[in-house]
């Protein structure tokens, strides 16, 4: 994997945290109120973890 | 400083206010500035050798970026300031600072990336920043 630049870098962890703020927020949401829920949370998990992944936290298992 | 308040009705209007305590802590930054300076040296050596290693550290690029990204942190803290105070006064619409709030923080994260990206490439200053 490609080294990142620290404003790179800087912009994943940034978006790791926002994406961790949308599934704090829509655990909140009766889930039945929300079209698609399970697709959106799969969704936000996979973004997460990836990114994680790319910023050396975690390794992405499970990915093709 | 220009610091950004909203009004009633959601607008965004600008007014000037200082932000002196933020200001002294950016320019301490800036400086380089320590509080073991006083174990090396007298204070005219001392001033210049830290005169001399802000140059070094800092191009002129650098220092307006961080000035740059000070002003859009100082920006959320005052915009938090005005919710806060919006809310102590039981302000129904308190929540009208919320977009600005998520405005300022996103103009304070391109300031950081903007910042980040001279120092990757300019290389000045680089051991500045800690992830």
């Amino acid at each position: 994997m490609e080294t990142l630049t620290l404003d790179e870098r800087e912009r994943i962890i940034d978006s790791t945290l926002k994406i961790q703020s949308v599934q704090n927020s829509l655990r909140q949401v009766r889930r039945n109120k929300i079209p698609s829920i399970d697709e959106i949370a799969e969704c936000l998990t996979s973004a997460d973890k990836h990114l994680r992944a790319a910023l050396g936290y975690i390794l992405p298992s499970g990915t093709d | 400083m220009h610091a950004i308040r909203a009004n009633p009705d959601g607008n965004a209007a600008w007014s000037v206010r200082s932000h002196s305590f933020l200001e002294l802590q950016v320019q301490s930054t800036l400086t380089g500035r320590s509080d073991n300076r006083k174990q090396m040296g007298t204070p005219g050596a001392l001033a210049k050798k830290e005169q001399a290693q802000s140059a070094q550290v800092y191009c002129e690029t650098a220092r307006r970026l961080l000035e740059e990204f000070g002003d859009a942190v100082s920006m959320m803290i005052y915009l938090h300031e005005q919710q806060f105070q919006a809310i102590m006064d039981a302000d129904s619409d308190a929540a009208r600072f919320d977009v600005l709030i998520h405005e300022a923080n996103e103009a304070r994260q391109n300031a950081k990336y903007a910042y980040l990206s001279h120092l990757h490439v300019h290389g000045c200053s680089i051991d500045r920043w800690k992830p």
